[in-house]
């Protein structure tokens, strides 16, 4: 019967005909700040028009239109009651429907309107925007266990992770993340138990609050994603989103460097710009951020963050981030410098579904801190930066099948060799009769050290459903040293097993052990996690 | 009928959807495939798409992730696949964006750590396996990965700094910590310390570093034992280092085995040889030492007395054996002994001495060297009858080694003959006693002159061979006769070459060295001196000549006269005298004494014999270098025109054919006549001398007046003014 009626609305909702009055449509979400009202049929609404309830026999204005598409509009509430869904609005329609040549759509991320020439009707709805609120949390807990038949260093390591976040929580603007972690060492548990703030990491704990589609603002500890490397911000982070521009500005200052505890002796302030620009299919995002950092408020560091990242050209993604410490500190004199401090920057090319190379090249010297690092800053300095090259490149010639080949360099100046690693490795995800994953790889290392020769065996399979994932390897491994004719033969067996028990509960066990001559280590992982 | 309209409607909603879809252009997937009829919410459970045919499978924590979480929009086309751009990055942009280099899909935990390392530049190796990740990735956050240095001192400089046993920067110890430790080791305590330089294996195996390094230092001990030991060895009694001068290079005789035992004494051979059985007791030194390794007997006897006086077959006391064990026996065992006195030495088994002695002491007089041995002891062989025996045989005399030496088979037949022999015996060798040539047996004597005379070619003073480097092979100058009488002396141009007369008397060796062959001689004049002081022509001494005769002389017989070179002291010879130069008695007639320097005196034939002109009858002088020089006669240097009268120019240029057209009085050329020519007749001298003065046609007048043979005008001048 439902069906039946189904099948009679959406006919209706297609052939209806047009009243001066009449029913518009029903809403099918609501946000924070929208309440979107599907159209029953093609009308002629447009901005600012006002789409009303049916209560008791009385009309009541509930929403004024903010933006139109062809088959729905998005308004905001006059009413401050939350408007149930099913409830279908009204408004005064012109007699005369008009075809609208030029079709609109919601861009999901600004959540504008844009004009889009095309002969089919898109509409695209933010996730902000429809979303209710909602709240997700995990809390998750890992062993981490390492022996050897010969150290006196064993350790065993708990950590404990919980996360929380809330969206328009209460259906409000309001928005909060956390993310704690709380980690020690068995055999450390008395010297933790008397500190247990140095064994608390608090990578996330903030508010956010939207005043609108524009303009933002967020509180407390918290990342910001647009300059990563910034590490996390105990303070205010100010965002304003006008279009194709982003503007944040951060007030505050960084974790403690002993503990990352709350330090506010750490002030820091600056501000970020970013610009996304999508031409045609492609995107084009760039960011550069100004940040200052103290230590008791004297300069500690200044540098400028710029990342890029496109696809402009067709089936090549292109990343660039750096870090330009433009303050120095030299015996004692401060003065504006120009110094790179960390450039990374990978490509990758997609000819085909079948085939892509991926290649990067960072290169990294230590952070100085003058102000902090005051007695060494000059021998930090002083270091060679680490550079490194990566290329990669997976074929897939038919499916399942996985071929890779890289290369990798790092380098550190000239009193160190560099490291050169060639490997490549078959897989295969599917092999017949027993279901399951074989991997096949082979590495070829020359660091400053030794030479090193490993192949590697692995098999997977998943089992119930999925449910269960079971894994098998092993490694032959064998290290000729620089400095002596001791050739060290290794083999590594590698077992693991992950438990999907359903949705919300997830539980992984894995034991990684070595095998030498006369030596064992092992190391065993155990990990339970639960999402509400 | 509700089959029919659910059909129609999936049909009409698959329509729909294609005309109205919220998922973007070109998306065709079923409905149904993630929606049901009952909600557009989507219902995990019942969910059928397979996402992998989008190029990006859900693995692991995707495939338990809201579809949201990833699709910002409806428009699933339009969803971001790099990590980086869903997940902040934790480590702060310093492990670049590629999480899958350390993450998989079924959750943020790493578990392959090992793996990791092994792509990148430090594979864990040792305790760095068991090692938790932040004790190297320092950082507040432990999720920051800064750029580390691989060098262990990187990490460790703090060990490096607080190490006390030992004392790392006291010791100088390198921050090369693999100098030292292995990388592939658990920890930095001393059973694990790589120790690889000198391995500490056997006795020096010991727990305490200091035992070597006393002086607290850890860099540059000396690796020779002796550097460590040097008590040991100055201390050792048995035996004592020092006074047999062992090497104090330990490892010749001693391993690393604690206790210096066992000890192999390599350099044994030097001393006394192990050969044969001592070779396989070597190593059981008690054996010879057993008073310690100090005034070790080296003879045989001094270990074997007692095998010696023990043997009874043959007893050696009783047929009082040599105690030269040696002699009989090698070795390698005492049986079977090498002693074959037949064979060997002499025939006392067979022949003629079989049976004709009872003990060895019959011929082996001196008891425990029987090397020595008496023929001439023997009834048989008394002195007359021996000498009667052996008249005229060479070399014979009597003694046990001459009877020997010619009879080794102890038999008259088949006796040696000196003679016969490649050194036939002759002069002074007759009748010499064996013994002064043979001195070490007869066998291998040389034939070399020299072995035998080495002293007396060392001992000659006259001359010293010695020094003189003479050839040692004496027969190149003297024969066997009595007293080296010289022979030949082949290599006197080796010290003065014989040439000339001297050939002749080079067997007259007096003639020159006067019985001393020392004295140098090799001047002319020391043997030459009354040749020089009595020479009268000339007389050398007077003339004060060069005392070596070389610059006149040569070798040959008569005093040869080879060169002059002094001739020019005395006269010079130019011209025509130096091509008669070697022809001596063209000008000195044998008499060197009276030779005189003037032209004429050799000449004297020459100008008396000249004609044309005639010089005698010219009274021309006796001065031949008034007209001529010593080249030639002709041309002379006689000039006419400006000594006398122009002839040869002026007037009476080509006016004469003859001397005597003018010079009528051939015998006196200063007599000339100028009016008997046929222009000058004296009625036209006459004529043109008219009013001349003192006019007189005569030669004498017509010379005083035209001295050049001209009428010139100064002439007529004159005359008209006188």
């Amino acid at each position: 019967m439902k069906k039946l009626i189904l099948f009679i609305l959406l006919t209706f909702s297609i052939w209806a005909q047009q009243r001066d009055f009449e029913f518009v449509g029903k809403s099918t979400y609501q946000s924070s700040q929208l309440t979107y009202v599907r159209l029953a049929e093609k009308v002629n609404l447009n901005v600012g028009d006002t789409l009303y309830q049916k209560e008791n026999n009385e009309i009541i204005p509930s929403l004024i239109i903010k933006y139109v598409s062809s088959i729905s509009v998005a308004c905001e509430r006059i009413v401050n009651y939350k408007i149930n869904e099913d409830v279908p609005f009204y408004g005064f329609i012109k007699a005369e429907k008009k075809e609208n040549d030029s079709k609109l759509i919601v861009d999901a991320d600004k959540a504008a309107l844009t004009p889009v020439l095309g002969s089919k009707e898109i509409l695209n709805i933010s996730p902000e925007a429809i979303s209710k609120s909602e709240i997700n949390g995990r809390f998750s807990i890992s062993s981490y266990s390492s022996t050897s038949n010969t150290s006196s260093s064993d350790i065993q390591k708990w950590r404990y992770r919980f996360s929380l976040s809330g969206e328009n929580f209460l259906d409000s603007s309001l928005s909060f993340n956390s993310y704690i972690t709380f980690a020690y060492r068995a055999d450390r548990w008395k010297e933790t138990s008397k500190e247990l703030n140095k064994a608390i990491r608090i990578y996330d704990l903030s508010v956010n609050y939207k005043f609108n589609n524009m303009y933002s603002i967020t509180l407390g500890r918290t990342v910001n994603r647009k300059i990563s490397n910034l590490s996390a911000i105990d303070g205010i982070q100010f965002n304003a989103n006008y279009s194709f521009l982003n503007l944040g500005l951060i007030l505050g200052s960084r974790p403690n460097i002993s503990d990352y505890g709350y330090n506010f002796k750490y002030f820091e302030y600056g501000f970020y710009l970013n610009r996304s620009d999508k031409i045609n299919n492609s995107y084009l995002e760039n960011t550069l951020a100004y940040i200052e950092q103290t230590n008791n408020y004297k300069t500690d560091r200044r540098f400028l963050y710029f990342q890029h990242n496109n696809n402009l050209i067709r089936n090549v993604n292109i990343f660039l981030s750096s870090e330009v410490d433009i303050y120095k500190r030299e015996k004692g004199i401060s003065k504006s410098d120009f110094r790179f401090t960390s450039i990374y920057a990978s490509a990758r090319f997609s000819p085909t579904q079948w085939i892509n190379f991926t290649t990067s090249y960072d290169a990294r010297k230590n952070v100085v801190y003058y102000e902090t690092y005051q007695s060494y800053s000059d021998s930090l300095l002083e270091i060679e930066s680490r550079q490194g090259f990566k290329f990669r490149t997976a074929i897939k010639p038919i499916r399942y099948l996985n071929l890779t080949a890289s290369y990798g360099y790092r380098y550190r100046g000239e009193n160190y060799k560099s490291t050169n690693n060639y490997s490549a490795s078959i897989s295969y995800s599917q092999l017949p009769y027993i279901n399951s994953s074989a991997y096949v790889g082979y590495n070829y290392l020359s660091t400053n050290y030794l030479l090193g020769k490993i192949v590697d065996a692995r098999l997977s399979k998943y089992l119930f459903d999925g449910k269960l994932n079971l894994g098998l390897g092993a490694r032959r491994i064998q290290y000729d040293f620089e400095y002596s004719t001791e050739r060290l033969i290794q083999t590594n067996l590698l077992i693991d097993a992950s438990f999907n028990l359903n949705r919300l509960l997830t539980a992984s066990i894995s034991y990684e052990g070595t095998f030498e001559k006369t030596t064992t280590y092992s190391r065993i992982y155990l990990n339970i996690n639960s999402r509400f | 009928m509700r089959k029919l309209s659910f059909i129609i409607f999936i049909i009409f909603g698959i329509v729909n959807i294609y005309s109205q879809s919220p998922h973007g252009i070109n998306f065709n997937l079923e409905c149904s495939s993630c929606h049901s009829a009952e909600s557009w919410n989507i219902d995990y459970e019942k969910f059928t798409f397979d996402h992998s045919t989008t190029g990006f499978e859900l693995l692991g924590v995707h495939s338990q992730t809201d579809c949201k979480s990833c699709h910002a929009t409806l428009e699933f086309s339009n969803v971001k696949k790099d990590c980086f751009q869903c997940h902040t990055d934790v480590h702060e942009n310093t492990l670049g964006n590629d999480c899958n280099s350390c993450h998989d899909f079924k959750s943020w935990i790493v578990t392959n750590v090992l793996q990791i390392h092994q792509f990148g530049r430090f594979p864990l190796i040792g305790a760095h396996q068991t090692a938790d990740c932040n004790q190297c990735h320092t950082s507040s956050s432990n999720l920051r990965y800064e750029p580390i240095g691989v060098e262990c001192i990187d990490c460790h400089r703090l060990e490096f700094n607080f190490a006390q046993n030992p004392n790392h920067i006291t010791s100088g110890f390198s921050t090369d910590c693999t100098e030292c430790h292995s990388m592939n080791q658990s920890v930095w305590n001393f059973s694990n310390f790589a120790h690889d330089f000198f391995p500490l294996t056997g006795g020096h195996s010991i727990g305490n570093c200091f035992d070597c390094h006393s002086n607290g230092t850890f860099e540059g001990l000396n690796k020779d034992c002796y550097s460590c030991h040097k008590n040991d060895y100055e201390t050792t009694q048995s035996p004592n280092h020092i006074e047999i001068n062992l090497p104090t290079d330990c490892s010749e005789c001693h391993t690393i085995n604690p206790g210096w035992s066992p000890a192999e004494f390599t350099r044994h051979n030097e001393i006394y040889p192990l050969l044969g059985a001592h070779e396989l007791i070597k190593n059981d030194c008690q054996n010879c030492h057993t008073s310690g390794y100090q005034n070790t007997p080296d003879q045989c006897i001094g270990c074997h007395q007692e095998n010696y006086n023990s043997t009874t077959n043959p007893s050696h006391t009783q047929l009082n054996f040599s105690t030269d064990c040696e002699t009989c026996h090698n070795f390698s065992a005492w049986k079977p002994a090498e002693f074959d006195h037949d064979n060997e030495y002499f025939p006392i088994y067979s022949g003629k001495h079989s049976n004709e002695w009872v003990a060895c002491s019959d011929c082996h007089t001196v008891q425990n060297n029987y090397a020595k041995f008496e023929c001439i002891n023997c009834h048989e062989h008394n002195q007359n009858s021996m000498d009667d025996k052996h008249r005229g045989v060479d070399g014979y005399i009597y003694s046990s080694e001459a009877c020997f030496s010619c009879h080794p088979n102890g038999d008259g037949e088949g006796a040696f003959n000196h003679n016969q022999s490649n050194f036939p015996l002759t002069g002074a060798h007759v009748g010499e006693d064996c013994s002064s040539c043979h001195l070490n047996g007869y066998t291998n004597t040389s034939t070399e002159c020299f072995s035998c005379h080495e002293n007396n070619f060392n001992g000659t003073t006259n001359p010293n061979h010695t020094q003189l480097s003479f050839s040692n092979n004496c027969s190149d100058c003297h024969n066997t006769e009595t007293g080296w009488q010289l022979t030949a002396f082949p290599i006197h141009n080796n010290f003065y070459e014989l040439l000339g007369a001297h050939l002749e008397v080079q067997s007259d060796c007096f003639d020159c060295h006067k019985d001393d062959y020392n004295i140098q001689k090799d001047i002319c004049l020391d043997c030459h001196i009354s040749d020089f002081n009595n020479s009268s022509n000339p007389n050398h001494s007077q003339l004060n000549f060069s005392n070596n005769c070389e610059d006149c002389h040569n070798t040959n017989r008569g005093w040869e006269l080879t060169s002059f070179t002094i001739h020019s002291d005395y006269y010079v010879l130019t011209g025509a005298h130096v091509g008669i130069a070697n022809n001596c008695s063209n000008c000195h007639n044998n008499d060197y004494n009276n030779t005189t320097n003037i032209c004429y005196d050799c000449h004297t034939t020459d100008y008396q014999t000249a004609t044309n002109p005639s010089h005698s009858g010219s009274s021309f002088p006796t001065d031949c270098e008034t007209c001529h020089t010593t080249s030639v006669w002709n041309p002379s240097t006689f000039e006419h025109d400006g000594q006398y009268f122009p002839i040869y120019s002026g007037e009476h240029r080509g006016e004469w054919n003859l001397c005597s057209d003018c010079h009528t009085n051939q015998s006196d050329y200063g007599i000339f006549s100028c009016i008997d020519c046929h222009e000058h007749n004296k009625s036209e001298m006459d004529s043109e001398h008219n009013g001349v003065n003192d006019y007189v046609y005569s030669s004498i007048a017509c010379y005083d007046c035209h001295p050049n043979g001209k009428a010139d005008k100064f002439m007529k001048k004159f005359r008209i003014l006188k």
